[in-house]
């Protein structure tokens, strides 16, 4: 219910003289500013329909709304706004050169619609729809144009890769992945964030949305194994934006995270920064984010220390060097406070060091040289060890030339930057063992899948944002009645029971992949093509790794070419490519580039062309490949099914199986037990199905608002529904509204002391 | 003058020909009407918008010209309508001073603030309305019913005559001005009016007439600088033709319109009877 608590609005809307109108604004600049001298066209506007319908897998007999919808928006415009100016028809046709709007591309552009309401307290503008245009059908004879609209689905088309990721069941399964994870990544990347994005130059970026995993950087194999919490602490709870990482005392949360980018010398001005959210929970233990430049040695460490004091020092060789604290300390009251750190090194390794709490930056310049590093520095690390919750962790490095100006630059963001998210999401009731291996994948395609692995739904609301709810949040709104539909709008609704949606055996099948927390063969050649190198050094790229959450660098000299399938699990054997000789003066190397991507030098210091195969081709033997990779593969268990059932409902109606179908979504036991045996109580019983619903419109009502359906005389009193669909149409200056129900409880519910369940006189006789 | 319809666009307003019978001018609702199945309606309003049809009647050849140019095109739009049975042509919104609103908002804007209070001079009107509580600031100002392109179109050589009603809370001085724009839209001059000082429901008045050039005048309520400032009331506004301020009427504006038809029969050769229908824009 939009602006459910204006008095004066539903007022207004409830009444029987209702003054309405509509705004509808084109972003032809696209700015976001709407300013165009042709962005407001509303009093073109003649007729105008939005659709919003959750399209569902569930058979329609259940209470439970779930699905996903992309909204429309679909407009009749015609007329002119002034007598100077050209006609809609005239204004919108793509040839006509004299449109002030000739050469501006029209699809795809931002729009908005809203329908304006008079109430006593002054006009109310209730957006209706955000989106994007997609089609202009203009219609010379009419001397009309048709425009059809799209919701945030239309920008969601863009490709999508996953990271590789897989859970080790040696740490607690309560690190399994959150599907609000795998909702928020895929939106991220499309730009749309329910937390700040990652800063510009950040080389770390891991948002706790419900999994460790980076969405910038990649975390450490080492961490993959370590586990800080104990089995009966959550490792999420819910932060300022969505779904945050848990820690309590003397429980940390424990990470460590490989950057990307290169390495920056810390003598060329360059900046290094440290930032998070982090909930200041009563705590004996010292919090610490770290910025380590060496291997232990070098490091930046913000810390947030037990009494709610904030600091950030510069260590040198694991020895503290300079650094300060915030003047005052945070209060330990378990509020969330934004805390960021950066560091300047000025030449001659002098430091400037800056502390942002809450937006309040203070900044001390250092006359101590910094002493030089050690020249191992191509293995830094940004580790967190913390014993509050937090989310939004972030590393980031610059140049110099990023910097704008010292100290009140960019560099602090994203804090003092207010952030409006533009994305809804509730934290998911699936959990993953595993992220599927999608590469490239649509991205409305791929939320649709992980949201209906869980029966959530995902829509876009008014105001264009993704929403993301999970079954149970759906139900919970039902407790507060939206509107009440009475008998002048039910009499011709049909309300059908029926026996067709009845399944009372309810069967699931999963498949989980989980990390080894072993070093196994993970890649070898497939086949000989490509092994051949000349003299000098030569490099083979591997992109196409899958599978594999962490690969080892070395590959090692082997000696005998009688591999078999599993021994040796890495290294390379080198022949001489004419003579099939054993060849000597070869080494080869690997470079991790990312979680796909794996270089292999070679470095042949012979005369002659060497070949990583056991011979050479010849008439009767064809040469085997010896090359191969070892790492932490991902191992997939075999499909796995189980089935739950409702006795008593199988003897009254007979064994009805409804199958929960295998998707890539649907991994762990735990998640589909909860869902199956949901889904059992909801279809072994099942509610009647209610027809589409003509209402007088309502620009309040929305997806998923809670309805009471009254017919004393008819269906009966106090029935809850909840809105999956909403067609709501604006033509002739009236205001109409289609709505698609799901009722919410079977008949015959009775709930001891609830205002709605048991009604005195009606469902409680006494 | 001939008390007529005036139609053409600002500057160049064309008296028409007086029907003799048969003006009708309904304000038409325009909206939906959704009816439930037990009978219960409930009205949707989008606007208020007029109609006009004038049935002329027995009309020589060339008598209703500019009319015809100005359906054909000849004369660039928009077009405004001085209508001889509104004596008010102040819209309703500005006339009721803000008892009715247009989207929600006082028509009203100038220096310092406004607000609506329940105010209105005794015997003005059927049903008491709404005044306009001005806080002006102590510098003196202006408060403007409306703009150049929301202002009331002059007609050369016909007089027309400001008179609101007004109360000053503190003493200060309150005026009724116009304030009167060329076809460029630049303010050209400002006719001063009378004034009150008194704490008591006072009719203001400015008469002013039109000469060549003069296209739209501006109704403004003015008070000067005054040592210690204080609020001034006004409501009850009307602009009408003639010298005098008369009893006041709900305004109904001089509004933009386009004709819609405009057809034309013989009845008796060489007359021509032709029906005319204008719509608000």
């Amino acid at each position: 219910m939009l602006e459910a608590s204006n008095a004066a609005l539903a007022e207004a809307v409830a009444s029987n003289d209702r003054q309405l109108g509509v705004e509808f604004l084109v972003d032809w600049n696209r700015d976001g500013n709407y300013d165009h001298p042709y962005s407001d066209l509303s009093t073109l506007v003649i007729s105008a329909d939005t659709d919003r319908t959750l399209t569902g897998s569930l058979p329609p007999a259940t209470s439970l709304v779930e699905g996903f919808s992309a909204g429309e928006l679909k407009l009749t415009l015609a007329g002119r706004r002034s007598p100077e100016e050209l006609a809609a028809s005239e204004l919108l046709a793509p040839y006509r050169a004299d449109s002030p709007l000739y050469g501006i591309q029209r699809i795809s552009v931002p729009v908005r619609y809203s329908i304006v309401v008079q109430t006593s307290g002054g006009p109310v503008t209730l957006r209706q729809f955000t989106g994007r245009t997609r089609s202009f059908d203009v219609r010379a004879s009419a001397r009309d144009v048709r425009v059809a609209c799209l919701d945030a689905a239309e920008q969601l088309r863009g490709p999508v890769t996953l990271p590789v990721w897989a859970h080790w069941y040696g740490t607690g399964t309560q690190y399994l992945i959150n599907s609000q994870w795998a909702v928020d990544y895929v939106l991220r990347q499309n730009g749309f964030y329910q937390s700040p994005p990652a800063h510009t130059a950040a080389t770390v970026s891991a948002t706790y949305h419900g999994a460790p995993i980076a969405e910038i950087g990649r975390l450490d194999v080492d961490y993959l194994l370590v586990n800080g919490l104990g089995q009966s602490v959550d490792a999420y709870t819910d932060g300022p934006f969505g779904t945050a990482g848990n820690a309590v005392d003397n429980q940390n949360h424990y990470a460590w995270y490989v950057p990307d980018g290169g390495y920056l010398d810390q003598d060329n001005g360059n900046v290094y920064g440290l930032s998070g959210w982090f909930q200041m929970t009563p705590s004996s233990s010292t919090s610490e984010l770290q910025y380590n430049f060496t291997t232990w040695g070098d490091v930046i460490r913000l810390g947030l220390y037990s009494d709610g004091r904030i600091g950030v020092y510069l260590y040198n060789n694991n020895t503290w060097w300079v650094g300060f604290q915030a003047t005052d300390p945070l209060p330990t009251d378990s509020s969330w406070h934004y805390v960021a750190a950066d560091v300047q090194f000025r030449p001659g390794r002098l430091p400037r060091i800056r502390l942002n709490v809450d937006g309040v930056v203070e900044f001390r310049e250092f006359s101590d040289a910094y002493p030089a590093l050690s020249a191992e520095h191509d293995e830094y690390l940004n580790t967190i060890d913390l014993y509050r919750p937090f989310q939004c962790i972030q590393a980031w490095c610059g140049s110099d030339a990023d910097r704008q100006q010292w100290p009140h630059d960019g560099w602090s963001q994203p804090m003092p930057e207010p952030f409006e998210p533009t994305a809804v999401l509730t934290k998911g009731l699936n959990t993953l063992g595993h992220l599927p291996d999608i590469i490239n994948g649509p991205s409305w395609d791929v939320l649709k899948e992980i949201v209906g692995a869980e029966y959530g739904s995902l829509y876009c609301d008014e105001y264009g944002r993704p929403t993301f709810l999970n079954r149970v949040e759906s139900k919970r709104a039902r407790e507060t009645v939206d509107r009440t539909l009475g008998e002048n709008v039910l009499l011709d609704v049909g309300i059908t029971d029926q026996s067709d949606d009845t399944y009372n055996v309810i069967t699931a099948t999963m498949k989980v992949g989980y990390l080894i927390n072993a070093e196994r063969l993970a890649w070898s050649a497939p086949n000989p093509d490509r092994l051949v190198f000349p003299p000098g050094d030569s490099t083979m790229l591997i992109d196409d790794l899958t599978g594999v959450m962490w690969l080892n660098e070395s590959v090692p000299y082997s000696t005998d070419p009688a591999w078999d399938t599993s021994w040796p699990m890495r290294g390379f054997y080198p022949i001489d490519a004419s003579t099939g000789d054993y060849a000597s003066n070869v080494s080869v190397r690997g470079e991790v580039l990312s979680q796909r991507s794996f270089h292999v030098h070679v470095t042949n210091g012979n005369t002659f062309d060497v070949a990583l195969t056991d011979v050479v081709a010849s008439e009767n033997r064809q040469p085997q490949p010896r090359l191969r990779l070892s790492g932490y593969p991902i191992r997939f268990e075999d499909q796995h099914r189980f089935e739950v059932r409702d006795e008593a409902s199988t003897l009254l109606y007979q064994p009805r199986p409804f199958e929960i179908e295998s998707s890539d979504w649907r991994q762990t036991e735990s998640a589909m037990t909860t869902l199956a045996n949901e889904l059992l109580t909801e279809l072994a019983t099942p509610v009647p199905v209610v027809g589409e619903v003509p209402v007088v419109g309502d620009p309040r009502l929305q997806m998923q608002d809670s309805l009471l359906l009254q017919n004393p005389h008819g269906h009966g009193t106090r029935i809850p529904a909840m809105v999956s669909g909403v067609r709501r149409r604006f033509t002739d200056g009236k205001l109409s509204d289609r709505l698609i129900l799901r009722l919410s409880e079977p008949s015959r519910i009775w709930v001891l002391g609830s205002s709605r369940y048991s009604i005195l006189g009606q469902s409680t006789i006494l | 003058m001939d008390r007529t319809f005036y139609l053409g666009p600002v500057g160049a307003m064309v008296g028409l020909p007086v029907p003799q019978a048969n003006v009708a001018r309904p304000l038409n609702r325009v909206g939906g009407v959704h009816t439930s199945l037990d009978g219960t309606t409930t009205i949707d309003t989008v606007g208020f918008k007029r109609r006009w049809s004038l049935a002329y009647e027995w009309r020589f050849p060339g008598e209703l010209e500019a009319i015809e140019l100005m359906r054909l095109g000849a004369v660039k739009g928009p077009l405004r309508l001085l209508d001889p049975m509104s004596t008010n042509r102040l819209s309703a919104p500005v006339s009721t001073t803000g008892a009715i609103l247009q989207n929600g908002v006082l028509p009203f804007s100038g220096d310092g603030t406004m607000t609506a209070v329940d105010d209105w001079p005794a015997g003005v009107g059927r049903i008491p309305l709404n005044a306009i509580e001005w806080s002006p600031p102590d510098t003196g100002g202006d408060l403007l019913g409306g703009d150049f392109a929301s202002g009331i179109p002059l007609v050369e050589g016909e007089p027309v005559t400001f008179g609101p009603y007004a109360r000053s809370l503190a003493g200060r001085g309150v005026r009724a001005d116009l304030h009167i724009y060329d076809a460029t839209g630049a303010r050209t001059s400002v006719v001063t009016g009378s004034f009150t000082t008194a704490d008591s429901w006072e009719r203001i008045s400015v008469t002013h007439t039109a000469s060549a050039g003069e296209i739209v005048a501006v109704p403004v309520v003015q008070t000067p600088s005054f040592t210690g400032g204080g609020d001034v009331r006004t409501a009850a506004w009307q602009l009408e033709a003639g010298t005098t301020p008369t009893k006041w009427l709900l305004g109904e504006g001089c509004p933009e319109v386009l004709i819609s038809e405009f057809s034309a029969s013989s009845p008796y050769y060489p007359m021509t009877d032709a029906p005319l229908t204008l719509l608000e824009v």
